[in-house]
């Protein structure tokens, strides 16, 4: 009975947070800069209304199907966000794009094959075996997108690239949101069906987080920039000469 | 499985922080001019550069005792290290200066900020590069990894010529997959 309260209450909250981030997304013109995660937002809140109609006037195994396939979509639009934001911190950095675009896709590649070899590893606790496969593809998913997400911060950290206020929002909460789901998801094909509370409630719960997140990073205003009037001495061109010439011996 | 289910764990918890560290550098950023002259590192480019000359090193091999010579050699090498982070570090202030006139209003301005920020940002990627390459010279003092890619090269080339005399239809698949 509590569960099915937080289940609600998850879901109620989710639903009103997304109608909050698509509102804020237009208001702020943002949709224009973020359009795959606009619409990544408008597909989460249709979906939503979808399978609440679904769950009240059909079978529960209709209901099934229409849940994980709304979750593969989700997926696919997951990915194209990951790149969206990325593009989106590149975008301000030519010198570097093309290295940058470069090693996220030879990352992609690697995480696909390291999804690959983790897939190989199944349930072995007693789940029905579609719903075991649809664990396991599941954990795959959201190893590539930590992967990603772990490439992303990494990347603009070494470089000490600057991000925009809600691409790091629309980041933070993605890459909190997928880690925790991985582990979920690693932990219920180890554990079995004991877990299956727990992994029902927490999946929801940790979506939830990352839409506050979202929320709250629309909301709060981007922090003034340094203001600067000339550009200092530097000796930025002969350090690189001379660093250069360390590398190339 | 058990071991994969700890792996994919231990690969959640290490996006996780990921995360943290990307959030502790967002937080730390600069916000105003004090703060950035303040947080510079001065570094000596003439200094470092004395220290990386090969000629300079050539010249402590050959009138130091070779013990001596390794323990400076060393000592070298982590000052190196210790310059070449401060100057990662000023790369990373002056990348936020160049990101703060990229909007002026003036073109010539605007231009130089642009190269400033591409010019500060491959300093940053150059110095940490140099760092592994100098960590990598601790380890290995009689390798470096030119030297290696060197020697790969003549590996590969033996190979080829070797498969050349053996079996010279499939030489041209071994060339391409070495």
């Amino acid at each position: 009975m509590t569960s099915n309260v937080t289940a609600y209450a998850l879901w109620v909250g989710t639903l009103a947070n997304q109608c909050g981030i698509f509102v804020l997304l237009l208001r702020n013109q943002l949709f224009r800069e973020m359009p795959i995660f606009f619409s990544y937002t408008v597909f989460h809140i249709l979906r939503s209304l979808a399978l609440l109609g679904i769950r009240s006037w059909y079978t529960p195994t209709q209901y099934s199907y229409a849940y994980w396939g709304a979750e593969a979509i989700s997926a696919v639009l997951g990915f194209a966000v990951i790149y969206e934001v990325f593009s989106n911190v590149l975008k301000r950095y030519e010198g570097i794009r093309r290295l940058g675009l470069m090693l996220f896709r030879w990352t992609f590649l690697v995480l696909i094959l390291v999804a690959i070899a983790t897939a190989g590893t199944p349930d072995t606790k007693n789940s029905p075996a579609l719903i075991s496969s649809i664990i396991v593809l599941e954990r795959s998913i959201r190893i590539i997108q930590c992967g990603l997400m772990g490439f992303l911060f990494l990347f603009g950290s070494t470089l000490a690239l600057s991000w925009r206020h809600y691409a790091f929002g629309i980041a933070l909460g993605f890459g909190l949101f997928a880690s925790v789901e991985l582990i979920l998801a690693a932990v219920r094909a180890q554990l079995g069906p004991a877990t299956d509370h727990l992994y029902a409630l927490l999946k929801p719960g940790s979506y939830a987080f990352a839409t506050l997140i979202w929320s709250a990073y629309l909301i709060s205003p981007a922090p003034e920039p340094v203001v600067v009037a000339t550009i200092p001495n530097n000796q930025v061109e002969q350090w690189n000469e001379a660093i250069l010439g360390l590398l190339a011996r | 499985m058990m071991t994969a289910t700890i792996f994919i764990i231990a690969f959640g918890c290490l996006s996780l922080a990921a995360i943290y560290f990307a959030i502790r550098g967002q937080c730390a950023s600069i916000e105003t001019l004090e703060q950035l002259e303040g947080n510079t590192k001065p570094v000596d480019l003439a200094a470092f550069q004395n220290l990386i000359d090969p000629r300079e090193q050539e010249f402590l091999r050959l009138n130091l005792s070779k013990e001596c010579y390794r323990r400076i050699q060393q000592d070298r090498v982590l000052i190196s290290i210790e310059y070449l982070r401060c100057a990662a570090h000023n790369a990373a202030l002056l990348i936020r200066v160049g990101e703060a006139l990229r909007d002026s209003p003036e073109p010539a301005i605007r231009e130089s900020a642009m190269q400033l920020v591409n010019s500060a940002m491959w300093l940053r990627l150059f110095a940490l590069a140099a760092i592994v390459k100098l960590r990598f010279n601790i380890f290995f003092p009689g390798l470096s990894l030119t030297t290696l890619s060197a020697r790969y090269n003549q590996v590969a080339e033996s190979v080829c010529l070797l498969s050349r005399l053996k079996d010279p239809v499939s030489t041209s698949h071994i060339l391409s997959s070495l």
